[in-house]
């Protein structure tokens, strides 16, 4: 009864007091939102890339010299990387006593046109079915059935970001393809990629010729890149850093990617702007929590006439502290709230944008991970509305009715 | 009914020290209607609150039917006054937050009362503010707001009323309007202490006492 009695007060006082109200809620909405952005980007940027170079599979991937960093910028945007190198050098890198497999990849712009619907430019990733060992894995489970079956010369493999299904028809430079699998979702620019088999790729560049309004100029002896696996250093490997240096003496055309090295670099580039985030959301915390105390103290001040009344009329000082601290609550309730919302629309909305402006890969998160992060954002804005709120309604409270009401006349 | 005995209330400390009360002792009967009469500043208001047990007093003992309230615990205490005292203040009283009907329906609700916004609503129109059942206190006369007062305290019926000066800044027509609610509060059986300076009032009153005088 009491608890409804301090619930009705409350919310009589707050349609009274809407505007003041509404500025400690934004206030509370702008710390939560900013911690939220930040958490959610590192994780699911971590994450992201965790499962990204799960995906790449490969300990270093072989380029042309000195096209490392597109290569790079390719797997984290999935902004095409059109750049080729002589197939022999698949060969010469196979020969090496530390290399355990090699498979070949090939990179193609399209001028797309999709069967099903609207796509355009898509980026076109060859690889070799036989010596893959990158790409299969990462079908969707529910294409695969169990069983693994064999990639047909017409049919592709899209990624996750693509919103394609398996059967949709897609036509390249005048050739049909079926999309035979689904792979799934990493939030790596690949995810935007067409994997298509390599063999078909380049009969599809040499029948450009007379299908396609545009010739794919591509000879079958290029390629554009070399997945690597290395032995484990048991079976007589090296490490991934000796190796690649080993490589880049040995082969002078080529530059060698690793993507532990591509790993660690987007974590320093992350927690540079993480940081900086973090520091401005723990200032405006700190900033709101004070905020709140602040104009909580300044309202009891001002209340102090109409709490003064209100023990006169039979008001407990439980109703009035609760009184307080219920208001407080709501208001780093309903802010948290209202941050969490608009930063995970924000952020989930605007994830391509965020990926590229901070050149880091970004997974979509599933409920899974959002509810806790969301519990505990919401947890720590309560717990900093009833900390802010405390001393106000512990000192109102206290206030002696007559003393109360005289000092608010 | 109430026995106020060897009352004493002191004011800060040292130099700076005030003595609003000193050794004030009367008692008021059942069914009475007393009014307490005395200049500004002579401490009317102080005993009135010490005797709702709003301020402790320096001194002396205050007793409601009996019961020492200055023994009582801030619960107990709040409780007591909730269920038998209405008090009707000298300035404006009127929750500013809640409209006529809302501050009446509280003074139900603090009392342990059902909330009953007939009841509430027929207590406003008793005081002749049919028409200004919604309106918040900022909408509201000085004498309307008083009369808010005066159905907020009387609507859970209290066996005491205390009033502070409740005609005080008011025109003569409403100033007579109010004592005439009280009186008829008085003869529906509520006890009354009033402290006022207005010593043209006292017709209203079954008894009166001076401030000056009482010891």
């Amino acid at each position: 009864m009491k608890h409804f009695l301090a619930a009705y007060l409350v919310r009589k006082n707050i349609r009274r007091r809407l505007f003041r109200y509404l500025i400690l809620v934004v206030s509370v909405a702008a710390a939560v939102g900013m911690q939220v952005s930040a958490a959610l980007i590192d994780r699911m940027s971590r994450e992201s890339l965790e499962l990204g170079l799960k995906r790449l599979g490969a300990d270093l991937v072989a380029v042309p010299a000195g096209l490392d960093a597109e290569l790079q910028k390719s797997y984290l945007t999935g902004d095409a990387a059109i750049f080729y190198m002589d197939r022999s050098i698949q060969d010469r890198i196979s020969g090496f006593d530390f290399v355990a497999q090699t498979s070949p990849q090939l990179f193609i712009k399209s001028l797309a046109n999709a069967g099903c619907c609207s796509l355009w430019n898509i980026y076109l990733v060859g690889f070799d079915p036989d010596t893959d060992f990158t790409i299969k894995p990462w079908l969707a489970p529910r294409f695969t059935r169990g069983a693994e079956r064999k990639i047909g010369a017409d049919e592709v493999l899209a990624g996750a970001a693509l919103g394609l299904e398996e059967g949709n028809t897609l036509r390249f430079y005048g050739q049909s393809f079926k999309v035979g699998g689904i792979l799934s979702p990493t939030g790596m620019g690949l995810d935007r990629a067409v994997f298509i088999p390599i063999r078909s790729a380049y009969r599809m560049a040499r029948e450009s010729k007379t299908k396609a309004e545009q010739e794919l100029d591509l000879s079958p002896d290029k390629i554009s890149a070399v997945l690597i696996k290395l032995k484990a250093e048991k079976d007589g490997g090296l490490p991934a850093y000796r190796a690649a240096f080993e490589l880049e003496q040995r082969i002078p055309e080529i530059s060698i990617l690793q993507p532990e090295e591509l790993a660690m670099k987007i974590q320093q580039n992350l927690s540079t702007v993480l940081a900086g985030l973090r520091s401005a959301s723990y200032a405006i915390w700190s900033a709101t929590a004070l905020l709140i105390a602040l104009v909580f103290a300044m309202a009891t001040n001002e209340r102090k006439r109409e709490i003064g009344l209100m023990r006169a009329m039979g008001a407990t000082r439980g109703l009035i502290f609760r009184m307080i601290m219920m208001e407080a609550l709501l208001v780093g309730g309903t802010g948290s709230l209202i941050g969490l919302l608009c930063s995970t629309g924000l952020v989930l909305g605007f994830s391509s944008l965020i990926s590229q402006s901070l050149g880091v890969p970004f997974y979509q998160p599933g409920l899974g991970k959002l509810v806790p992060l969301s519990l505990t954002a919401l947890a720590l804005a309560l717990l900093t509305g009833m900390i802010a709120g405390l001393y106000p309604a512990l000192r109102a409270s206290r206030m002696e009715p007559y003393q109360a009401i005289r000092s608010g006349e | 009914m109430i026995k106020v005995q060897k009352v004493s209330k002191v004011y800060g400390a040292g130099q700076n020290q005030i003595h609003a009360i000193g050794d004030l002792s009367f008692e008021i009967y059942k069914g009475e209607f007393v009014m307490l009469f005395g200049p500004s500043g002579s401490g009317k208001t102080t005993i009135l609150n010490i005797i709702a047990g709003l301020t402790r007093p320096s001194r002396g003992k205050v007793f409601l039917d009996q019961q020492n309230i200055f023994e009582m615990s801030d619960r107990q205490l709040t409780g007591f006054r909730a269920r038998n005292i209405g008090l009707v203040f000298q300035s404006q009283s009127m929750l500013t937050h809640l409209n006529s009907l809302d501050n009446v329906r509280l003074g139900l609700r603090l009392a342990g009362k059902k909330d009953d916004p007939d009841l509430a609503k027929k207590a406003l129109i008793r005081m002749g503010l049919e028409d200004r059942i919604l309106a918040y206190a900022n909408e509201l006369s000085a004498g309307q707001q008083r009369r808010v007062s005066i159905a907020r305290a009387l609507v859970k019926r209290p066996k005491i009323l205390l009033c502070d000066e409740p005609t005080g800044d008011l025109d003569p027509d409403t100033e007579k309007s109010i004592m005439e609610m009280l009186k008829k509060a008085h003869q529906a059986g509520t006890t009354i202490l009033m402290v006022t300076h207005n010593s043209s009032l006292d017709s209203y009153a079954t008894r009166v006492l001076q401030k000056n005088l009482v010891r």
